[in-house]
């Protein structure tokens, strides 16, 4: 892709104005699945027929009936129930995860982004520390020390999420800190927090609301993971992980419990990708015109 | 270049270092007295503390550090508490069988991963190329455990074309090795391939784009040639970096994989070995797949400096 090219383009496309009418379909599509998903998980204990940890021994390893709508897994519990409490954890740790690495990340970003030279290159050091690990390194390091359970998996995965939100953050702040807007500010003794959060923040929202939504795919995927690796929430609670490595010894008698976790973890992470997707289509003007 | 070599080594050697200080720190810190993990909680205090000299817990932090790392050097990690076996033998056997599943998993995922990208990037707007892209997203969004119970579903119980998981016995044919090995060598190489078609395919039209293209166009050499000795010689350079980093990661990230396939490596071995606390096996296990993964950054890091001088120039 040339320079030219884009120009070209550019020239030909209709008035701004005209191209903003509709919001993406996939933004449409995903918005409302991830909406409907996240009521879903609101409204568990209005909608789940049974206690989500309740045993009914007698019906175990049952295949979708009337009684239960979805089957039960090895200890008779309701899989419907169990689907809509998982979700919980899921989303929020997932939300956790990528607000920790938002907030922090874009923190760590502008500060570097602002003051240059030697805090930015210490800052550079330290994330590529980050970076050189697979983030399952970062993930049982800090189950060894805290423990199995959520926290310690919220902040492995924000961890790992950090330094993207870093480095958006950074390049936006380059860019604008030696803008006119800035300067003017500087000049009528503006602190330095105020130009920050005040002149310089308010640029950075559309990319890193664009990076949030990359991001929480992502995060829910790793808290999915390291559940299903017994590190993030324990039984008897449920989570979409822990429910498929559960079913993962009964596949032989009901594939039930594993199918029913498997298609809503696919269809979250379709619906959260496809926000993504349209995110970045809608806020990211570049990007439009180049799929053009 | 042996500048470029040396700094790169300096780095491998900094980064070592600091794994080493890091999994130290993380096992010192973590809940629990290993004295009187060992003793049980009816000991006395006079035997405790015998135990802690014994193990050594009664020097200074960076004392301890140094006889670690002193053992380590020499592969001595103690014997793990859960089987009371060598951690060093434990951890060479599921690094062989991980070694195993991983070269498979890498070799499926060169070949699958460069085939859908160079098929995508000739079809590119058309349906096939649409279709691997809509392929690829979904195997993308689909994360590990999920493919490969998703394979044992379909292949182990409902077909019953393959076995659910493990490693079968010792009088295995190769044959039923590979039956035991193919399920989770896929689920593996899934991430792999859609990161490597991905790859191939934006390089490859950007290959085909080039002058020498149009050159070797114009001079009225077939489509064939063109795209194998002219544009895919090129456009492969930067895919040496993807692949070499993504066999870093099936080293050293095939703890799901491993986990849903009930594989014997080294992966599943160091899950089992923080739930169940066994520290002198989670500390070699961890010591052990960092330094494999940092070894394999620091070989892709000079395999590209040979390949690309612009990178060894630049300083780094």
């Amino acid at each position: 892709m040339t320079q030219t090219d884009l120009q070209g383009e550019a020239a030909l496309a209709p008035p701004a104005r005209t191209r903003i009418k509709l919001p993406d379909t996939r933004l449409l599509i995903g918005a409302t699945g991830v909406g409907l998903i996240v009521l879903l998980a609101l409204l568990a204990p209005l909608l789940a027929p049974y206690d989500p940890n309740a045993q009914h021994l007698a019906a175990r390893l049952r295949p979708p009936s009337p009684q239960y709508p979805l089957g039960t897994d090895h200890l008779g519990r309701d899989l419907l129930s169990r689907l809509l409490y998982g979700l919980r954890p899921s989303l929020l740790s997932g939300l956790a995860a990528v607000m920790l690495a938002g907030v922090f990340g874009t923190a760590i970003g502008v500060v570097a982004g602002y003051f240059r030279g030697v805090p930015d290159a210490l800052i550079g050091r330290v994330l590529d520390l980050l970076i050189a690990w697979p983030a399952i390194f970062i993930a049982l390091a800090l189950v060894l020390l805290l423990g199995p359970g959520p926290t310690g998996i919220v902040i492995a995965i924000g961890l790992a999420e950090l330094p993207v939100f870093a480095r958006v953050a950074r390049a936006v702040t380059l860019a604008n800190t030696g803008l006119l807007h800035v300067e003017a500010a500087v000049s009528i003794g503006a602190s330095t927090p105020r130009i920050m959060l005040r002149h310089i923040l308010p640029f950075a929202i559309p990319p890193l609301i664009v990076q949030f939504a990359i991001a929480a795919p992502q995060a829910v995927i790793a808290e999915a993971s390291l559940s299903f690796l017994g590190l993030g929430t324990q039984p008897p609670d449920p989570s979409l992980g822990a429910m498929v490595s559960n079913a993962l010894l009964y596949l032989s008698r009901s594939i039930y419990g594993a199918l029913v976790p498997i298609a809503t973890i696919a269809v979250l992470i379709l619906c959260l990708t496809l926000l993504a997707d349209g995110l970045q289509e809608t806020l990211d003007p570049k990007r439009r015109m180049r799929r053009g | 270049m042996l500048n470029y070599c040396l700094s790169r080594l300096g780095q491998l050697i900094l980064m070592l270092f600091l794994a080493s200080v890091v999994i130290f720190a993380v096992i010192q810190n973590t809940p629990g007295d290993p004295a009187l993990i060992r003793l049980g909680t009816e000991a006395t205090p006079e035997q405790v503390e015998m135990e802690r000299v014994r193990l050594g817990l009664h020097r200074t932090l960076p004392e301890r550090y140094a006889i670690w790392l002193g053992d380590a050097a020499r592969l001595d990690f103690g014997k793990s508490f859960s089987t009371g076996l060598p951690v060093s033998e434990t951890i060479a056997d599921a690094f062989a069988q991980t070694l195993k599943l991983a070269s498979l998993a890498a070799l499926i995922g060169l070949v699958f991963g460069t085939a859908l990208g160079i098929t995508a990037a000739l079809n590119r707007g058309r349906w096939l190329d649409n279709t691997i892209a809509a392929l690829t997203a979904v195997a993308f969004s689909l994360p590990s455990f999920a493919l490969g119970t998703l394979l044992v579903i379909v292949f182990a119980v409902t077909l019953r074309w393959l076995p659910p998981s493990g490693l079968g016995n010792s009088s295995n044919t190769a044959l039923d090795t590979l039956r035991f090995l193919i399920m989770p060598a896929v689920t593996l190489a899934m991430p792999f391939i859609v990161v490597l078609a991905r790859y191939v395919r934006t390089s490859l039209i950007e290959a085909l784009q080039q002058d020498y293209v149009t050159t070797a166009r114009a001079k009225g050499l077939s489509r064939r040639t063109i795209v194998i000795t002219h544009a895919l010689r090129n456009a492969l350079i930067p895919t040496v970096t993807i692949a070499g980093l993504q066999i870093g990661n099936l080293l050293a990230g095939a703890t799901v994989t491993e986990t849903v396939f009930s594989y014997p490596g080294l992966g599943r071995l160091i899950i089992e070995a923080v739930t169940s606390l066994d520290y002198p096996l989670v500390q070699g296990a961890l010591l052990f797949t960092a330094t494999v993964f940092l070894l394999c950054t620091f070989l892709v890091d000079l395999a590209y400096g040979l390949i690309d001088p612009r990178i060894r120039t630049a300083g780094g």
